[in-house]
């Protein structure tokens, strides 16, 4: 295994082991920040407006949202989507990109997977506050009726979602605590003290670091990784098959599966950018989630927002092409009826705010690229909100056509699920590693040899020159190779 | 150095190549003749054969360009191949716009103004179903999507002699270009070029749905060809690991096919609306016109999505020449079916209908396989072959001075 000295060090700096261990173990062993007490103590505070809000509600009823007999999805099952979507990226991040042999992934993915978990634990409590009897909660999966006059109905789209996401999450969850198994075991190695000690000794599994673990373990992640490769793409195509298996203009429409794995992807993406931007700073671990992991993201977001965009004009094309006038009147509506402006909000933040990566600029200044995931986050909520309630304000019946306004407490329970979302963040930053010290060590011999300071120019690259005159590698053998020779060496592997 | 780094189209494959165009060519011509009674026939075998080896084409200027834009370093030993692939989808963009120029009447109904004079669905559709949209996008695809494809062989080939990285951000540049325009063309041009054959039906994912067989059909090529030139022995570099990973990509995307076959399919028979249903029901055999494509629509979904899925699912099979040959083989097959299933069906309906209206009710084989279709992939077979081999020799097969080639040389699965 070799790689090109054209790409750029995933890792700045030469470091060592020990130095790789102590910049992201120590954080977790030293006493916690001031910074990291303010920023939790606020999280917890915002999570009170979530506590407040689900109680009224469950004393009340639904009745205090602003839902009524027109517009009966709102606020709830926005967030549900939006939460469910954010939740994409870290499978994409510790799966696909393991299958695809993307290295940069190493320094992203433990928080990537950890925010995914976070985002779906968020999402899965709107299905449940929102049938209003949380009592009843249990009746969600399709229980054998021996309870009374209703049967679980299989071909409801509202069922394959408790499937779809209650497998996304053990999923995620089993390939997020299997990564951290080596890590805990170094935790564990670290300390001296005794409770510490004890808890992490636990959850390591009597990690020893043999061979045989190191086999297991990679194998592990592979299988998990195939079997997380299908999640990633099934969670929200059938969470998009909620809305488009029903007749509704604006719902129905066939390319709502990729059209919404796209759009999660993207929105996934912006919350880790979002999330990873402040965090590289507060925990000083800029040269392991360098400027350029943050511009492979960035080129992610772009390219997906642009896909996003395709759909997006796709579905108003269609609309317009298939002279089905209630379809068209909708997307007109959307466009230039009374919820035009999120509409609009949703178009500028996602498709036009990602264009600025096209310059190398944008895509290198952590500032600017914090500013576009905060646009990515709006629009992508205000995606769903478009698709949700301009489908159902105004429908065929024009004597039924409303507006919906949230209430305070719709709008408290969503700023309180940044609360929950945020205060979990921080736990997990705080008593776990935030980079996959194990998976970072691996990559780091691979990705680093040959790129010493001295032949790398100002962007991290070997010079042109140096290049032109010496064009020459070093393999896994440790002798050097022409070109020449390597082509000459014909063997087959 | 072993190995010249040069291909010489061997005589034999030449002549073979020569041999199925000149068959094709006289088959062809034979079916204008013999099929005089349905002329759409004939003309949806052109369309189907073209735009399958236009497929071919255009996976070879996508595998490029996606290549330089997301850093690939595993499959640049292979490059040469795909811009051998991209050389040839100008002819089939051509082939496209010949296609509309002589065959549009028999094969688009909206392009028959008598039609659209006497229905509402049509004329409301004529502001995008229109001969000036069609040429128009064709057009562009010929002249913008091959424009930059020569861009990228250009800098590829002086990059043989020149070395260094400049060429190399230049094509990165081109190749983010590309994307961005052939993205959205190419879901415009399959909305023009194959979902208007059914001008009344419509599906928001189809564009999605071709572009995930163009994905699989250049891997197979791929494949294939790398095979094959390693059997001469000029192309030693090609090894098990690149055909592994090429088959992992098959096998992706087959799912992947599969996931968007369902999608519509799934959506379309839940809502079961009038608009919609009619394209499945078509091919099912259970709309007046009786076309039965039943058995083959479920052959379809087994070799396009079922037996590679089964086959590919363990790594020795992804390894194995013999396995991966026949898997490709089979796939080649598949995707001609895929295709045959979403092009003939309209234009043999469209043909029904003109004829029951002029009091025609005599039978005629509106559809079928036969001399159209078998003559033309021959004809089409026969050309991409020479345009290949012929673009393959022009320059060593290996692009020597390729950045990120060394990876590729020294892949390892």
């Amino acid at each position: 295994m070799i790689e090109a000295p054209i790409r750029e060090p995933l890792i700045l700096g030469r470091k060592s082991y020990q130095e790789i261990s102590n910049d992201i173990i120590g954080p977790i062993e030293a006493k916690p920040s001031k910074a990291w007490f303010a920023a939790f103590t606020l999280s917890a505070l915002v999570l009170l407006f979530y506590v407040t809000g689900v109680a009224i509600t469950l004393f009340e009823g639904i009745g205090v949202w602003g839902l009524q007999r027109t517009i009966g999805w709102g606020f709830d099952i926005t967030n549900f989507v939006f939460w469910v979507g954010i939740g994409h990226a870290g499978t994409l991040i510790s799966a696909v990109l393991l299958l695809f042999r993307q290295h940069w992934r190493t320094s992203i993915n433990r928080s990537a997977e950890a925010m995914t978990i976070f985002a779906v634990v968020c999402a899965g409590q709107f299905p449940l506050i929102h049938a209003g009897r949380p009592w009843l909660g249990y009746w969600i999966p399709p229980l054998p009726n021996d309870l009374g006059p209703l049967w679980p109905n299989f071909n409801s789209p509202l069922a394959w979602d408790v499937f779809a996401i209650s497998t996304y999450l053990i999923v995620s969850l089993v390939f997020w605590f299997c990564g951290l198994i080596p890590d805990f075991g170094l935790i564990r190695d670290r300390t001296n003290k005794k409770i510490p000690k004890f808890i992490y000794g636990f959850f390591s599994l009597g990690w020893t670091g043999s061979l045989k673990q190191w086999n297991r373990f990679e194998l592990v992640s592979l299988i998990l990784a195939g079997m997380a490769t299908p999640l990633v793409l099934s969670v929200h195509t059938i969470v998009s098959f909620d809305f488009a298996t029903s007749l509704i203009p604006g719902w129905h429409t066939t390319i709502f599966p990729p059209y919404f794995v796209a759009g999660a992807i993207f929105s996934g993406f912006g919350m880790v950018h979002t999330l990873l931007i402040v965090v590289r700073k507060v925990m000083k671990l800029e040269s392991y989630i360098t400027i350029n992991h943050l511009e492979q993201m960035a080129k992610i977001i772009m390219v997906t927002g642009t896909m996003v965009g395709i759909a997006y004009m796709t579905e108003f094309f269609m609309a317009a092409y298939s002279g089905y006038e209630y379809e068209f009147f909708i997307f007109a509506n959307r466009a230039f009826g009374p919820y035009s402006w999120a509409y609009w909000i949703m178009m500028s933040c996602n498709v036009f705010s990602p264009q600025v990566y096209w310059f190398k600029k944008a895509r290198t200044t952590p500032i600017f690229m914090f500013i576009i995931s905060i646009f990515v986050n709006i629009g992508m909520w205000f995606e769903r909100f478009v698709i949700i309630v301009t489908s159902l304000h105004r429908d065929f019946l024009v004597s039924s056509w409303a507006m919906y306004t949230p209430t305070f407490i719709e709008v408290s329970i969503l700023l309180g699920s940044f609360g929950l979302f945020f205060t979990l963040f921080f736990l997990f930053a705080k008593f776990m590693p935030m980079v996959a010290v194990a998976e970072v060590k691996a990559t780091y011999k691979i990705t680093q040899r040959g790129k010493d300071k001295n032949q790398l120019n100002g962007r991290g690259m070997i010079s042109d020159a140096r290049f032109d005159h010496d064009y020459t590698y070093s393999s896994d053998k440790f002798k050097r190779k022409t070109i020449e020779e390597a082509l000459a060496e014909t063997h087959d592997h | 150095m072993s190995a010249s780094m040069r291909f010489e189209m061997p005589a034999k494959l030449k002549v073979t190549a020569i041999a199925l165009m000149a068959i094709g060519l006289v088959l062809g011509i034979a079916s204008f003749v013999l099929y005089s009674d349905t002329p759409s026939r004939v003309w949806s075998g052109l369309l189907i054969n073209n735009f399958y080896f236009l497929c071919l084409g255009i996976a070879g200027a996508i595998f490029m360009s996606i290549g330089y834009v997301a850093h690939a370093g595993w499959n640049i030993v292979q490059k040469r191949i795909m811009e051998a692939m991209a050389v040839y989808m100008p002819i089939g963009l051509l082939g496209m716009v010949i296609i509309g120029l002589f065959g549009m009447g028999h094969l688009y109904e909206w392009s028959i103004q008598d039609i659209v004079d006497n229905d509402k669905v049509l004329q409301a559709k004529a502001w995008f179903l229109n001969k000036g949209m069609f040429f128009g996008l064709s057009l562009f695809a010929l002249l913008v999507w091959s424009g930059l494809q020569y861009l990228l062989r250009r800098h590829s080939l002086a990059e043989d002699t020149e070395g260094g990285t400049k060429r190399f951000w230049a094509s990165y540049k081109v190749s983010a270009t590309f994307m961005v325009l052939w993205g959205f063309s190419f879901c415009a041009a399959i909305f023009m070029w194959i979902m208007s054959l059914e001008p009344h039906w419509y599906s928001t994912i189809f564009a999605v749905y071709v572009f995930s067989s163009v994905f699989t059909l250049g891997f197979v090529f791929l494949n294939i060809a790398g095979i094959y030139l390693k059997g001469l022995g000029v192309f030693p570099w090609f090894n098990t690991n690149h055909m592994h990973d090429n088959s992992k990509f098959v096998f992706a995307f087959c799912i992947f096919w599969g996931y968007i076959f369902v999608s519509q399919l799934l959506l379309i028979w839940y809502a079961n609306v009038p608009e919609e249903t009619p394209y499945y029901l078509l091919r099912w055999g259970r709309s007046s016109e009786g076309f039965q494509l039943r058995w083959l629509w479920y052959l379809n979904v087994v070799l396009n999505f079922g037996a590679p899925f089964l086959v590919f699912m363990t790594r020795e099979s992804k390894r194995q020449i013999k396995t991966v040959m026949l898997v490709s083989v089979m796939l080649l097959a598949a995707k001609w079916i895929d295709l045959y299933l979403m092009i003939a069906p309209g234009p043999a309906k469209f043909a029904l209908h003109t004829a029951h209206a002029a009091g025609d009710h005599a039978h005629h084989a509106y559809i079928g396989f036969g001399l159209p279709e078998i003559g033309f992939f021959l004809f089409f077979a026969g050309l991409f072959i020479l345009v290949v081999g012929h673009a393959l020799s022009k320059a060593p097969l290996v692009a020597k001075h390729h950045p990120y080639l060394m990876e590729s040389l020294e892949h390892h699965v």
